[in-house]
Protein backbone atom coordinates (compact mmCIF):
# COMPACT_ATOMS: atom_id res chain seq x y z
CA UNK A 1 0.00 0.00 0.00
CA UNK A 2 2.77 2.03 0.46
CA UNK A 3 4.58 1.62 -2.81
CA UNK A 4 0.93 2.53 -4.09
CA UNK A 5 0.94 5.96 -2.26
CA UNK A 6 4.63 6.77 -3.31
CA UNK A 7 3.83 5.86 -6.93
CA UNK A 8 0.27 8.17 -6.65
CA UNK A 9 2.48 10.77 -5.49
CA UNK A 10 5.04 10.84 -7.76
CA UNK A 11 2.45 10.81 -11.06
CA UNK A 12 0.60 13.02 -8.98
CA UNK A 13 3.34 15.50 -9.56
CA UNK A 14 4.12 15.33 -12.77
CA UNK A 15 0.84 15.32 -13.81
CA UNK A 16 0.35 18.64 -11.61
CA UNK A 17 4.00 20.45 -13.66
CA UNK A 18 2.90 18.75 -16.87
CA UNK A 19 0.01 21.33 -16.78
CA UNK A 20 2.60 24.23 -16.36
CA UNK A 21 3.82 23.08 -19.74
CA UNK A 22 7.38 21.70 -17.93
CA UNK A 23 8.61 18.66 -19.92
CA UNK A 24 7.56 14.95 -17.93
CA UNK A 25 7.44 11.40 -18.15
CA UNK A 26 4.71 10.91 -21.22
CA UNK A 27 3.19 8.71 -19.06
CA UNK A 28 2.67 11.23 -16.74
CA UNK A 29 0.53 13.17 -19.40
CA UNK A 30 -2.69 11.48 -19.42
CA UNK A 31 -3.28 12.11 -16.07
CA UNK A 32 -2.61 16.12 -16.03
CA UNK A 33 -6.92 16.06 -15.51
CA UNK A 34 -5.86 14.04 -12.33
CA UNK A 35 -3.52 15.74 -10.38
CA UNK A 36 -5.82 16.91 -7.45
CA UNK A 37 -7.79 13.52 -7.39
CA UNK A 38 -4.28 11.76 -7.64
CA UNK A 39 -2.57 13.49 -4.55
CA UNK A 40 -5.27 13.95 -2.73
CA UNK A 41 -8.00 11.14 -2.41
CA UNK A 42 -5.02 8.47 -4.04
CA UNK A 43 -2.39 9.70 -1.92
CA UNK A 44 -3.56 11.46 1.12
CA UNK A 45 -6.29 9.10 0.95
CA UNK A 46 -4.12 6.20 1.31
CA UNK A 47 -1.79 7.40 4.14
CA UNK A 48 -4.28 8.93 6.71
CA UNK A 49 -6.62 6.05 6.51
CA UNK A 50 -3.51 3.62 6.47
CA UNK A 51 -2.39 5.85 9.57
CA UNK A 52 -5.61 5.26 11.51
CA UNK A 53 -5.52 1.40 10.65
CA UNK A 54 -2.02 1.24 12.04
CA UNK A 55 -3.49 2.93 15.18
CA UNK A 56 -7.06 0.88 15.25
CA UNK A 57 -5.56 -2.05 14.37
CA UNK A 58 -8.94 -3.90 12.84
CA UNK A 59 -9.29 -5.61 9.38
CA UNK A 60 -12.49 -2.85 8.98
CA UNK A 61 -9.65 -0.13 9.28
CA UNK A 62 -7.13 -1.63 7.10
CA UNK A 63 -9.96 -2.12 4.35
CA UNK A 64 -9.68 1.51 3.31
CA UNK A 65 -6.07 2.15 2.73
CA UNK A 66 -6.76 -1.03 0.43
CA UNK A 67 -9.89 -0.08 -0.96
CA UNK A 68 -7.83 3.14 -1.97
CA UNK A 69 -5.19 1.61 -3.42
CA UNK A 70 -6.61 -0.81 -5.57
CA UNK A 71 -9.10 2.13 -6.62
CA UNK A 72 -5.89 4.26 -7.54
CA UNK A 73 -4.21 1.48 -9.16
CA UNK A 74 -7.31 0.65 -11.54
CA UNK A 75 -7.62 4.30 -12.16
CA UNK A 76 -3.08 4.60 -12.53
CA UNK A 77 -2.71 0.99 -14.56
CA UNK A 78 -6.03 0.77 -16.77
CA UNK A 79 -7.56 4.01 -16.94
CA UNK A 80 -10.57 3.17 -14.84
CA UNK A 81 -11.86 6.20 -13.92
CA UNK A 82 -15.31 5.16 -12.14
CA UNK A 83 -13.26 2.45 -10.44
CA UNK A 84 -11.17 4.78 -8.63
CA UNK A 85 -14.63 6.96 -8.03
CA UNK A 86 -16.44 4.48 -6.43
CA UNK A 87 -13.41 2.46 -4.20
CA UNK A 88 -12.74 6.32 -3.01
CA UNK A 89 -16.06 6.17 -1.99
CA UNK A 90 -16.01 3.10 -0.34
CA UNK A 91 -12.62 3.69 1.42
CA UNK A 92 -13.60 7.19 2.61
CA UNK A 93 -16.78 5.88 4.14
CA UNK A 94 -15.29 2.97 5.70
CA UNK A 95 -12.56 5.67 7.15
CA UNK A 96 -15.77 7.56 8.22
CA UNK A 97 -17.29 4.58 10.27
CA UNK A 98 -13.73 3.52 12.03
CA UNK A 99 -13.56 7.29 13.41
CA UNK A 100 -17.05 7.25 14.96
CA UNK A 101 -16.21 3.74 16.49
CA UNK A 102 -13.49 5.80 18.20
CA UNK A 103 -15.90 7.59 19.86
CA UNK A 104 -16.32 4.30 22.36
CA UNK A 105 -13.32 4.58 23.03
CA UNK A 106 -12.55 8.18 24.01
CA UNK A 107 -15.80 10.54 23.35
CA UNK A 108 -14.28 13.80 22.95
CA UNK A 109 -14.82 16.46 20.10
CA UNK A 110 -11.51 15.86 18.33
CA UNK A 111 -12.59 12.17 17.37
CA UNK A 112 -15.99 13.62 16.01
CA UNK A 113 -14.22 16.16 13.96
CA UNK A 114 -11.71 13.20 12.45
CA UNK A 115 -15.23 11.35 11.79
CA UNK A 116 -16.11 14.62 10.05
CA UNK A 117 -12.77 14.81 7.93
CA UNK A 118 -13.37 11.40 6.25
CA UNK A 119 -17.14 11.97 5.71
CA UNK A 120 -15.93 15.30 3.57
CA UNK A 121 -13.50 12.94 1.48
CA UNK A 122 -16.53 10.42 0.92
CA UNK A 123 -18.92 12.96 0.08
CA UNK A 124 -16.17 14.79 -2.35
CA UNK A 125 -16.12 11.31 -3.55
CA UNK A 126 -19.51 11.53 -4.77
CA UNK A 127 -19.61 14.71 -6.47
CA UNK A 128 -16.39 13.37 -8.78
CA UNK A 129 -18.46 10.41 -9.15
CA UNK A 130 -21.82 11.78 -10.02
CA UNK A 131 -20.04 15.48 -11.68
CA UNK A 132 -17.44 13.90 -12.84
CA UNK A 133 -16.08 17.81 -12.15
CA UNK A 134 -12.75 17.29 -10.08
CA UNK A 135 -12.83 21.01 -9.55
CA UNK A 136 -16.68 21.09 -7.66
CA UNK A 137 -15.07 18.08 -5.37
CA UNK A 138 -11.52 19.75 -4.78
CA UNK A 139 -12.41 22.18 -1.83
CA UNK A 140 -14.21 18.99 0.03
CA UNK A 141 -11.32 17.17 -0.55
CA UNK A 142 -8.87 20.06 0.98
CA UNK A 143 -11.59 19.61 3.48
CA UNK A 144 -10.77 16.03 4.30
CA UNK A 145 -7.21 16.82 4.51
CA UNK A 146 -7.34 20.55 6.75
CA UNK A 147 -10.18 19.20 9.08
CA UNK A 148 -7.87 16.15 10.16
CA UNK A 149 -5.11 18.07 10.76
CA UNK A 150 -7.43 20.49 12.72
CA UNK A 151 -8.74 17.52 14.72
CA UNK A 152 -5.82 16.19 15.53
CA UNK A 153 -3.93 19.22 16.63
CA UNK A 154 -6.87 20.17 18.74
CA UNK A 155 -6.60 16.58 20.63
CA UNK A 156 -2.92 17.69 21.40
CA UNK A 157 -3.99 21.21 22.51
CA UNK A 158 -5.85 19.56 25.49
CA UNK A 159 -2.12 19.28 27.07
CA UNK A 160 -2.35 23.33 27.24
CA UNK A 161 -5.43 23.42 29.06
CA UNK A 162 -7.46 24.52 26.01
CA UNK A 163 -10.30 27.12 27.04
CA UNK A 164 -13.93 25.60 26.93
CA UNK A 165 -15.18 28.80 24.34
CA UNK A 166 -11.39 28.36 22.26
CA UNK A 167 -12.85 24.58 21.78
CA UNK A 168 -16.10 26.05 20.57
CA UNK A 169 -14.26 28.26 18.22
CA UNK A 170 -12.65 25.74 16.60
CA UNK A 171 -16.23 23.62 16.21
CA UNK A 172 -17.15 26.58 14.81
CA UNK A 173 -14.49 27.02 12.47
CA UNK A 174 -14.49 23.21 11.31
CA UNK A 175 -18.36 23.58 10.60
CA UNK A 176 -17.27 26.54 8.47
CA UNK A 177 -15.24 25.12 6.52
CA UNK A 178 -17.01 22.40 6.13
CA UNK A 179 -20.26 24.06 4.58
CA UNK A 180 -18.28 26.08 2.68
CA UNK A 181 -17.19 22.88 1.55
CA UNK A 182 -20.24 21.51 0.42
CA UNK A 183 -21.57 24.68 -0.93
CA UNK A 184 -19.12 25.06 -3.29
CA UNK A 185 -19.66 21.77 -4.67
CA UNK A 186 -23.03 22.65 -4.71
CA UNK A 187 -21.93 25.56 -6.39
CA UNK A 188 -23.80 27.76 -3.98
CA UNK A 189 -23.11 31.41 -4.24
CA UNK A 190 -20.90 32.79 -1.55
CA UNK A 191 -19.61 29.11 -0.46
CA UNK A 192 -15.78 30.18 -1.06
CA UNK A 193 -15.75 33.12 0.77
CA UNK A 194 -17.10 31.06 3.58
CA UNK A 195 -14.52 28.48 2.62
CA UNK A 196 -11.84 30.85 2.95
CA UNK A 197 -13.29 32.84 6.36
CA UNK A 198 -13.11 29.36 7.96
CA UNK A 199 -9.33 28.93 6.63
CA UNK A 200 -8.38 32.29 7.91
CA UNK A 201 -9.90 31.58 11.29
CA UNK A 202 -8.08 28.39 11.72
CA UNK A 203 -4.88 29.71 10.77
CA UNK A 204 -5.52 32.50 13.58
CA UNK A 205 -7.27 29.88 15.94
CA UNK A 206 -3.85 27.33 15.51
CA UNK A 207 -1.55 29.76 15.71
CA UNK A 208 -2.62 31.23 19.36
CA UNK A 209 -3.70 27.95 20.82
CA UNK A 210 -1.63 24.79 19.14
CA UNK A 211 0.94 23.48 21.05
CA UNK A 212 3.86 24.56 18.33
CA UNK A 213 4.21 27.76 19.44
CA UNK A 214 5.58 26.14 23.13
CA UNK A 215 7.68 23.97 21.48
CA UNK A 216 9.99 26.32 19.51
CA UNK A 217 11.27 26.91 23.09
CA UNK A 218 12.05 23.31 22.72
CA UNK A 219 14.84 21.63 20.84
CA UNK A 220 15.46 18.73 18.14
CA UNK A 221 12.74 16.91 16.21
CA UNK A 222 9.93 18.60 18.95
CA UNK A 223 11.61 21.95 17.70
CA UNK A 224 11.70 20.84 14.10
CA UNK A 225 7.61 19.70 14.56
CA UNK A 226 7.14 22.64 15.64
CA UNK A 227 8.29 24.77 13.04
CA UNK A 228 6.64 22.79 9.95
CA UNK A 229 3.09 23.55 11.99
CA UNK A 230 3.67 26.98 11.97
CA UNK A 231 5.44 27.87 8.83
CA UNK A 232 2.35 25.63 7.98
CA UNK A 233 0.21 27.95 9.30
CA UNK A 234 1.18 30.70 7.73
CA UNK A 235 0.32 29.39 4.45
CA UNK A 236 -2.82 28.44 5.47
CA UNK A 237 -3.18 32.31 6.46
CA UNK A 238 -1.92 32.78 3.21
CA UNK A 239 -4.42 30.62 1.29
CA UNK A 240 -7.42 32.11 3.53
CA UNK A 241 -6.76 35.89 2.16
CA UNK A 242 -6.64 34.50 -1.33
CA UNK A 243 -9.92 33.16 -0.91
CA UNK A 244 -11.60 36.31 0.48
CA UNK A 245 -10.15 38.17 -2.73
CA UNK A 246 -11.77 35.72 -4.72
CA UNK A 247 -9.31 32.84 -5.39
CA UNK A 248 -12.42 29.97 -5.03
CA UNK A 249 -14.42 31.97 -7.76
CA UNK A 250 -14.05 29.90 -10.83
CA UNK A 251 -11.39 31.05 -13.42
CA UNK A 252 -9.73 33.11 -10.48
CA UNK A 253 -5.88 33.87 -11.48
CA UNK A 254 -5.78 33.13 -7.42
CA UNK A 255 -7.26 30.02 -7.86
CA UNK A 256 -3.63 27.92 -8.44
CA UNK A 257 -1.87 30.15 -5.59
CA UNK A 258 -4.58 29.53 -3.11
CA UNK A 259 -4.91 25.68 -3.78
CA UNK A 260 -1.12 25.17 -3.33
CA UNK A 261 -0.74 27.62 -0.47
CA UNK A 262 -2.90 25.16 1.09
CA UNK A 263 -1.64 21.69 -0.66
CA UNK A 264 2.25 22.43 -0.27
CA UNK A 265 2.44 25.07 2.12
CA UNK A 266 0.24 23.80 4.45
CA UNK A 267 -0.31 19.98 4.23
CA UNK A 268 3.24 19.56 2.73
CA UNK A 269 4.61 21.19 5.66
CA UNK A 270 2.87 19.01 8.39
CA UNK A 271 3.86 16.02 6.62
CA UNK A 272 7.68 16.78 6.66
CA UNK A 273 7.28 17.61 10.54
CA UNK A 274 5.46 14.21 10.87
CA UNK A 275 7.11 12.04 8.43
CA UNK A 276 9.52 11.37 11.56
CA UNK A 277 7.04 9.82 13.70
CA UNK A 278 4.01 8.43 10.92
CA UNK A 279 6.60 6.70 8.44
CA UNK A 280 8.40 4.48 11.55
CA UNK A 281 4.32 4.43 13.00
CA UNK A 282 3.82 2.58 9.18
CA UNK A 283 6.87 1.27 8.43
CA UNK A 284 8.20 0.20 11.57
CA UNK A 285 11.46 2.07 10.83
CA UNK A 286 13.34 4.05 13.76
CA UNK A 287 14.67 7.30 11.88
CA UNK A 288 16.52 9.63 13.31
CA UNK A 289 15.99 13.66 13.52
CA UNK A 290 19.10 15.72 12.66
CA UNK A 291 18.63 19.43 11.91
CA UNK A 292 19.70 18.55 8.30
CA UNK A 293 15.79 18.22 7.71
CA UNK A 294 15.58 22.06 7.82
CA UNK A 295 16.81 22.05 4.47
CA UNK A 296 13.99 20.52 2.84
CA UNK A 297 11.35 22.45 4.25
CA UNK A 298 13.09 25.48 3.65
CA UNK A 299 13.16 24.77 0.12
CA UNK A 300 9.67 23.62 0.49
CA UNK A 301 9.08 27.04 1.75
CA UNK A 302 10.83 28.77 -0.77
CA UNK A 303 9.94 27.11 -3.71
CA UNK A 304 6.47 27.81 -3.12
CA UNK A 305 6.72 30.89 -2.87
CA UNK A 306 8.34 31.41 -5.77
CA UNK A 307 5.61 29.73 -7.44
CA UNK A 308 3.05 32.15 -5.86
CA UNK A 309 5.24 34.94 -7.08
CA UNK A 310 5.57 33.71 -10.44
CA UNK A 311 1.44 33.21 -10.70
CA UNK A 312 0.50 36.45 -9.49
CA UNK A 313 2.98 38.01 -10.87
CA UNK A 314 1.97 36.75 -13.79
CA UNK A 315 5.90 35.90 -14.71
CA UNK A 316 5.58 32.11 -15.83
CA UNK A 317 9.45 30.99 -15.64
CA UNK A 318 8.95 31.91 -12.23
CA UNK A 319 6.01 29.70 -11.33
CA UNK A 320 7.52 27.05 -13.45
CA UNK A 321 11.15 26.90 -11.89
CA UNK A 322 8.89 26.80 -8.29
CA UNK A 323 7.16 24.21 -8.80
CA UNK A 324 10.04 22.29 -10.28
CA UNK A 325 11.77 23.01 -7.13
CA UNK A 326 8.81 22.07 -4.83
CA UNK A 327 9.49 18.75 -6.88
CA UNK A 328 12.94 18.38 -6.46
CA UNK A 329 11.78 19.22 -2.91
CA UNK A 330 10.37 16.13 -2.13
CA UNK A 331 13.30 14.13 -3.37
CA UNK A 332 15.35 15.89 -1.45
CA UNK A 333 13.41 14.97 1.73
CA UNK A 334 13.29 12.19 0.74
CA UNK A 335 16.86 11.11 0.63
CA UNK A 336 17.19 12.91 4.43
CA UNK A 337 14.70 10.83 5.30
CA UNK A 338 16.85 7.44 4.07
CA UNK A 339 19.89 8.95 5.84
CA UNK A 340 17.56 9.36 8.79
CA UNK A 341 16.73 5.93 8.85
CA UNK A 342 20.43 4.77 8.47
CA UNK A 343 20.94 6.68 11.79
CA UNK A 344 18.03 5.53 13.59
CA UNK A 345 19.40 2.12 13.17
CA UNK A 346 21.91 3.13 15.35
CA UNK A 347 19.90 4.42 17.30
CA UNK A 348 17.47 1.01 17.58
CA UNK A 349 20.58 -0.48 19.44
CA UNK A 350 20.12 1.71 22.15
CA UNK A 351 17.42 2.06 24.88
CA UNK A 352 14.14 4.17 23.94
CA UNK A 353 13.61 6.96 22.62
CA UNK A 354 12.83 9.11 19.69
CA UNK A 355 13.64 12.44 21.08
CA UNK B 1 22.93 -2.63 32.65
CA UNK B 2 20.12 -4.11 34.47
CA UNK B 3 18.77 -2.41 37.43
CA UNK B 4 19.58 -4.91 40.50
CA UNK B 5 16.96 -7.10 41.66
CA UNK B 6 16.31 -5.17 45.26
CA UNK B 7 16.12 -1.98 42.77
CA UNK B 8 13.43 -2.96 41.20
CA UNK B 9 10.22 -0.49 42.70
CA UNK B 10 7.13 1.77 40.93
CA UNK B 11 9.75 4.77 41.68
CA UNK B 12 12.80 3.09 39.94
CA UNK B 13 10.36 1.82 37.03
CA UNK B 14 8.93 5.14 36.62
CA UNK B 15 12.14 6.77 36.50
CA UNK B 16 13.10 4.07 33.78
CA UNK B 17 10.00 4.95 31.92
CA UNK B 18 10.55 8.78 32.25
CA UNK B 19 13.44 8.32 29.07
CA UNK B 20 10.47 7.78 26.71
CA UNK B 21 9.89 10.51 24.63
CA UNK B 22 6.84 12.10 23.02
CA UNK B 23 8.39 13.48 20.11
CA UNK B 24 5.31 15.57 18.88
CA UNK B 25 4.86 17.11 23.03
CA UNK B 26 8.98 16.77 23.65
CA UNK B 27 7.93 15.48 27.35
CA UNK B 28 8.44 12.11 28.55
CA UNK B 29 5.55 9.35 29.35
CA UNK B 30 5.72 9.57 32.76
CA UNK B 31 5.12 13.25 32.84
CA UNK B 32 2.20 13.30 30.57
CA UNK B 33 0.32 10.92 32.90
CA UNK B 34 0.11 8.53 30.29
CA UNK B 35 1.49 5.55 33.00
CA UNK B 36 -1.78 5.00 35.41
CA UNK B 37 -0.81 1.83 37.65
CA UNK B 38 3.02 -0.26 37.97
CA UNK B 39 2.22 -3.56 39.99
CA UNK B 40 5.31 -5.76 40.88
CA UNK B 41 5.73 -9.18 41.42
CA UNK B 42 9.38 -11.00 42.73
CA UNK B 43 9.25 -11.95 38.75
CA UNK B 44 7.37 -9.68 36.83
CA UNK B 45 6.40 -6.45 36.13
CA UNK B 46 2.90 -5.07 34.91
CA UNK B 47 2.03 -1.81 33.27
CA UNK B 48 -1.66 -0.22 33.11
CA UNK B 49 -1.10 3.15 30.99
CA UNK B 50 -3.10 4.72 28.30
CA UNK B 51 -2.96 7.54 24.89
CA UNK B 52 -4.10 10.68 24.48
CA UNK B 53 -5.90 9.62 21.52
CA UNK B 54 -6.51 6.19 20.05
CA UNK B 55 -6.52 7.87 16.70
CA UNK B 56 -2.68 8.01 16.74
CA UNK B 57 -0.13 5.69 15.30
CA UNK B 58 2.36 6.26 17.60
CA UNK B 59 1.05 4.00 20.07
CA UNK B 60 2.96 1.32 18.75
CA UNK B 61 6.09 3.34 18.71
CA UNK B 62 5.62 3.92 22.36
CA UNK B 63 5.01 0.63 23.02
CA UNK B 64 8.28 -0.73 21.49
CA UNK B 65 10.21 2.00 23.10
CA UNK B 66 9.05 0.72 26.71
CA UNK B 67 9.76 -3.23 25.78
CA UNK B 68 13.34 -2.18 24.57
CA UNK B 69 13.75 0.01 27.60
CA UNK B 70 12.64 -2.48 30.01
CA UNK B 71 14.55 -5.24 28.33
CA UNK B 72 17.39 -3.08 28.68
CA UNK B 73 16.90 -2.43 32.81
CA UNK B 74 15.04 -5.36 33.85
CA UNK B 75 17.13 -8.47 35.07
CA UNK B 76 17.43 -11.54 33.54
CA UNK B 77 14.52 -14.00 34.28
CA UNK B 78 11.92 -10.99 35.02
CA UNK B 79 9.22 -10.36 32.72
CA UNK B 80 6.96 -7.16 31.75
CA UNK B 81 3.72 -7.01 30.31
CA UNK B 82 2.12 -3.41 29.27
CA UNK B 83 -1.89 -2.93 28.93
CA UNK B 84 -3.47 -0.18 27.08
CA UNK B 85 -6.79 1.22 28.60
CA UNK B 86 -8.82 4.15 27.85
CA UNK B 87 -11.16 3.60 31.08
CA UNK B 88 -10.71 6.19 32.81
CA UNK B 89 -9.54 8.51 29.56
CA UNK B 90 -6.62 10.64 29.76
CA UNK B 91 -6.84 14.31 30.64
CA UNK B 92 -4.45 17.21 31.65
CA UNK B 93 -4.89 16.78 34.78
CA UNK B 94 -3.12 13.84 34.55
CA UNK B 95 0.25 15.70 33.81
CA UNK B 96 3.15 16.34 36.47
CA UNK B 97 3.09 19.67 38.03
CA UNK B 98 7.03 20.64 36.50
CA UNK B 99 4.89 19.64 32.48
CA UNK B 100 1.45 21.91 33.35
CA UNK B 101 3.75 24.82 34.95
CA UNK B 102 5.82 24.16 31.13
CA UNK B 103 2.88 24.94 29.42
CA UNK B 104 1.19 27.39 31.84
CA UNK B 105 -1.63 24.75 32.73
CA UNK B 106 -2.31 26.59 35.73
CA UNK B 107 -5.61 24.94 37.18
CA UNK B 108 -6.81 21.90 34.73
CA UNK B 109 -9.44 21.24 37.21
CA UNK B 110 -11.15 24.35 35.69
CA UNK B 111 -11.15 22.39 32.41
CA UNK B 112 -14.36 20.75 31.72
CA UNK B 113 -12.34 18.58 28.72
CA UNK B 114 -14.29 15.70 27.94
CA UNK B 115 -17.67 17.49 28.32
CA UNK B 116 -18.61 15.26 24.81
CA UNK B 117 -18.92 12.74 27.16
CA UNK B 118 -22.00 13.89 28.95
CA UNK B 119 -23.75 14.84 25.76
CA UNK B 120 -23.47 11.07 24.53
CA UNK B 121 -24.39 9.01 27.13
Amino acid sequence: MFAVAVITLLVGIFAGLSRLQITVPDISLQFAAFHGPLLISGFFGVVISLERAVAVKTATAYAAPVLNAVGTLLLLLFGIVAGAQLLAIAAATVLTVVSLQLLRKVKADFTVILAGSAACWSIGGMVWWFTNDTARATLLWFAFLIITIAGERLELTRLLGTPQHAKRWCHAIVVTIMIGALGYALVLPGAGTLFSVGLTLLAAWLIRYDLARHNMRQTGMTRYIAACLLSGYGWLGLAGVLGLLGAFVPGSPLRDSALHALGLGFVMAMVFGHALIIFPAIARIKVAYHAAFYIPLALLHGSLALRVAGKVLDITPLQQFGAVANALTFIFFAVVMVWGVRKGRNLSRRPATHG
Amino acid sequence: MSLPPDEITESSIRQVLSQIIDPEVGANIVDMGLIYNIALTPTAVSIEMTMTSPACPMGDMILDDIDQTLRHYLPEGMTHAVNVVWDPPWDPSKMSPSLRERFHLEDPDNIDDLDLEKYLK
